[in-house]
């Protein structure tokens, strides 16, 4: 309780983040990013796109997109299980706020996380490029990757093209299409 | 009050570019007396709003214009070239004052004193007055016609003359005896008559002193108490006599008030009361009648009301004719229109799915009632669509004023004929076009058409034509810029290409490809820059701006003929009617308009065929197979059908097949935006969303074409 009260004129920033997994790692995103968490419907591949674009849906009359960041990440996209959803979120893409969902294989929970709980993110390690992560967070025991989903979006298509490249050929025989 | 000065803004710019176009056909047809009352017409409503709008100063500029064109009406060889010059500057001042409406800024007040100036020189010469008087008159006749557009509709009681003759010094004390005059219409219907016989000439002229007297009659439920009521507050000075000329509502008769109109002689003497008064029996009998037939009702005497504007400014009482024409029209904001476009898009998605379901349920009563639902939202998608286009028309008037100012500028003489107007366009595309347009027209003013000598010299009439027409062909509307002029030098273009290093000497391109050149950036063939045309930023940036339309440009020239520019636009839409169709298992539509047919096709076929060429109706049809072409990267494909569906198109005047997996029917789609995530892909326009949820991808067919073309080129 003491440790408390001392650290409290400090005005530590805690911020709400949802924990959701992609693979076996666990990722968190600012929740006020989160517009919502859906199922995957039908989703519609739009040709000629790189893979990671997987398509777009039918967002109650809108049209959005949807990505995988499984494959963004160059990681092997995992079955559709039932537990696999949308969460669909604002990012900015050429300083316009659009709506994108991703495609996460399951979703976890909301937790506080504070601000001196966070580090910088590991320049090595688990194949992720350390510039899609604006810092790691430690929380009890686990670690958490904190995604920069902004810069995910806005890097541009040829460097994202060069990294599906080097994707595709391993992943072949994955149908990323759900049609 | 700035509610009212937007509308105003809008109003008074819709008349301006018709007044504009008035204007620029009268030049041609001076002798025509309908378009003058026309003019008159504009002008005088313009004067009207702008008066409502409370800008004085407008109003009091176009009222010396409405002025001249009165008397234009009476004696059409009061024309001239001079006046129509003078109205278009004077169509431009206005224009420019609508940003504005105070004229505050100090070009603008110049600009507008200098024109002034002119138009009263104009007018003075046509009234054989002297310009310092019809200055003077102008105002005070100007400010009594505002007074008279607001009459109050009244009970038929009594009536009353008064003659009000303020005292010189009344404006010191900053009181204003039109306010009174204004007043007294507040409580009857009031005629007023303003006397500056008075009144000195402009040079010796004195501000402060208030020389006009007024002769009023006034008809209403009112007194002679409520009438000095008014008065109250004017000094002794001032003359005040008033005086009962009848006991009925006199200016409820409007032969009364046609009557009494003899006495608006603006240099006249006061009206004599004993003249008045045997006036005011003689009507008083008519009266009678008149109420005895006629319960007074209010529309009779809005009516009244109306015939004696009129009477009053438009002696010949022409009738107004356009008047049924502007009742019928109703103004609506975009915003509104956007909305109700939104909806019914919702109504067509949300049909589509009741139509899904009918045909799961398979229920006939349901079935019917999903059938009379497709019936009526696709009616009402089609009116509320025709309600977001607007006729060419409007366009083509401002470029017909373009070419007058251009040719005269560069000393060529033009006839510029317009064909289509009628042509409706969706009002965005019509903005997006008018500067593409406006260049063209400027080129073949500056570079296509010769000088008079020139054409005299080519054996060609001395006066060149330019033809602009609009019509639709199929999903298009096409719009072509003809000139008789003296059409595209190959060879010059060529040297000039070679010199600007676009192409190298060694290459060989046809003529269509060389005149293609001019489209290239970067490119002016006019050895001299002029102000109009030749900064070669010209036709690249048409070329782009008509793309970003998704339309396609062409040019087509013969040396000493002329030169024809075709600009061919889709007619896109936020609803299209399509084909919906599927390839791998992903819905696509095709845009309706442009499907030829749809044939059936063994996929063995497809194997066994050279450069992508197959025969269909005994015609040889390059075809692309949308299975290949859309494949996706990791190339997980279904097997494809034993028959695949071929759907022929037209796509820029040639037949081109694409063959797809299966054809599910015809459907009508709402255009969404794919979003910035897909912006690359401008083969899709758009998606729409089908009856079950399902995303379907709308195709821009001449983008396919056109990357597939791509690709087979670097395959190659």
């Amino acid at each position: 309780m003491e440790t408390v009260k001392i650290k409290e004129p400090e005005i530590e920033k805690v911020s709400s983040y949802l924990s959701f997994y992609l693979g076996d790692e666990q990722f968190a995103i600012l929740v006020s990013k989160v517009i919502e968490i859906m199922e995957v419907p039908r989703i519609t591949k739009v040709p000629k796109t790189s893979d990671y674009m997987v398509g777009v849906i039918n967002l109650r009359g809108s049209v959005l997109p949807i990505v995988d960041i499984n494959l963004k990440f160059g990681l092997k996209p995992k079955e559709r299980t039932p537990e696999t959803c949308i969460i669909v979120m604002k990012i900015n893409i050429n300083e316009e706020v659009v709506s994108v969902g991703i495609l996460a294989d399951a979703v976890d929970e909301v937790l506080n996380i504070s601000e001196n709980q966070i580090s910088e993110p590991p320049s090595m390690g688990g194949g992720f490029n350390k510039e899609f992560l604006t810092g790691m967070a430690k929380v009890e025991e686990r670690f958490l990757m904190l995604l920069d989903i902004d810069g995910i979006m806005n890097k541009n298509e040829t460097e994202l093209l060069k990294n599906v490249g080097s994707i595709t050929e391993k992943k072949q025989d994955e149908d990323t299409n759900t049609n | 009050m700035s509610k009212m000065k937007n509308t105003f803004q809008v109003e008074a710019s819709e008349l301006l570019k018709l007044m504009e176009s008035l204007i620029l056909q009268l030049e041609h047809e001076l002798n025509n007396e309908e378009l003058v009352s026309e003019v008159f017409r504009g002008m005088h409503t313009f004067k009207a709003i702008s008066g409502m709008a409370g800008l004085n100063a407008i109003t009091g500029f176009v009222h010396h214009l409405e002025t001249i064109y009165d008397f234009v009406r009476d004696d059409q060889s009061n024309l001239t070239k001079e006046l129509i010059d003078l109205s278009l500057e004077s169509i431009d001042l206005l224009k420019i004052l609508l940003e504005d409406l105070e004229i505050k800024k100090d070009e603008n007040i110049k600009h507008k004193k200098s024109l002034t100036e002119k138009i009263i020189q104009v007018r003075a010469k046509i009234e054989d007055k002297d310009p310092d008087i019809v200055k003077e008159n102008d105002t005070k006749e100007f400010d009594l016609q505002i007074q008279e557009s607001k009459p109050k509709v009244t009970t038929h009681k009594v009536t009353y003359h008064i003659f009000f003759s303020p005292g010189k010094e009344v404006m010191i004390d900053g009181s204003n005896p039109l306010y009174l005059v204004d007043e007294l219409s507040e409580i009857g219907t009031t005629v007023a008559f303003p006397r500056i016989e008075k009144v000195s000439r402009l040079n010796s002229y004195n501000y402060d002193k208030c020389l006009t007297s007024w002769d009023i009659v006034i008809s209403g439920n009112i007194s002679k108490e409520k009438i000095e009521e008014t008065f109250i507050f004017i000094q002794s000075e001032s003359k005040l006599e008033i005086n009962k000329i009848s006991d009925q509502d006199l200016l409820a008769n409007q032969k009364f008030r046609a009557a009494i109109s003899v006495f608006n002689n603006i240099d006249g003497q006061p009206i004599r009361l004993e003249e008045l008064q045997s006036l005011a029996e003689l009507y008083n009998k008519e009266e009678n009648i008149i109420t005895e037939n006629k319960a007074d009702s209010p529309s009779e005497i809005d009516d009244i009301v109306e015939i004696k504007s009129e009477k009053e400014q438009q002696p010949k009482s022409t009738k107004n004719k356009k008047k049924s024409e502007s009742d019928s029209s109703l103004r609506i904001t975009t915003e509104k229109l956007d909305k109700l476009m939104e909806i019914v898009s919702e109504i067509v998605t949300a049909q589509a799915s009741l139509e899904s379901v009918a045909d799961t349920i398979r229920s006939p009563e349901l079935d019917e009632v999903s059938e009379t639902m497709e019936k009526l939202s696709r009616r009402l998608k089609d009116v509320a669509f025709s309600m977001t286009l607007v006729p060419i028309k409007n366009m083509f008037n401002r470029f017909q004023r373009m070419v007058r100012d251009t040719s005269r500028e560069l000393g060529k003489s033009v006839h510029f004929i317009s064909e289509g107007g009628e042509t409706e366009l969706d009002k965005t595309l019509i903005v997006n076009l008018k500067d593409p347009l406006m260049h063209i027209l400027r080129n073949s003013l500056d570079h296509g058409l010769e000088t008079p000598e020139e054409r005299l010299l080519a054996n060609k009439p001395e006066k060149g034509t330019i033809k602009m027409s609009a019509f639709y062909q199929g999903a298009y509307v096409c719009i072509k810029i003809e000139d008789d002029g003296e059409g595209i030098n190959t060879e010059k273009i060529t040297e000039k290409a070679i010199e600007k290093g676009i192409i190298t000497q060694d290459s060989t391109l046809s003529k269509k490809e060389i005149q293609e050149l001019i489209f290239t950036p970067g490119f002016s063939t006019a050895s001299e820059l002029t102000d109009v045309s030749g900064r070669g930023v010209g036709m690249d940036v048409v070329k782009k701006n008509i793309s970003h339309l998704r339309g396609i440009i062409s040019i087509n020239s013969e040396m000493g003929v002329g030169t024809t520019i075709t600009i061919k636009i889709p007619l896109t839409l936020s609803i299209i009617d399509g084909l919906l169709v599927t390839v791998q298992g992903v819905y696509y539509v095709i845009p309706l308009l442009i499907i030829d047919k749809c044939h059936e096709v063994p996929y063995v076929e497809l194997l066994n065929t050279f450069n992508e060429i197959f025969v269909l109706d005994g015609r040889q049809v390059p075809y692309i197979n949308l299975r290949s072409h859309f494949s996706s990267i990791n190339g997980n494909e279904t097997s494809p059908p034993e028959y695949i569906q071929v759907v022929t198109v037209n796509a820029e005047d040639k037949l081109i097949g694409l063959c797809v997996d299966s054809i599910v029917g015809q459907y009508q789609a709402v255009l969404k935006p794919l979003g910035e995530t897909y912006k690359n892909q401008d083969f899709i326009s758009g998606a729409s969303i089908l009856g079950d949820g399902t995303v379907a991808l709308v195709l821009d067919v001449n983008k396919t074409i056109e990357i597939s073309n791509k690709e087979t080129l670097n395959q190659n």
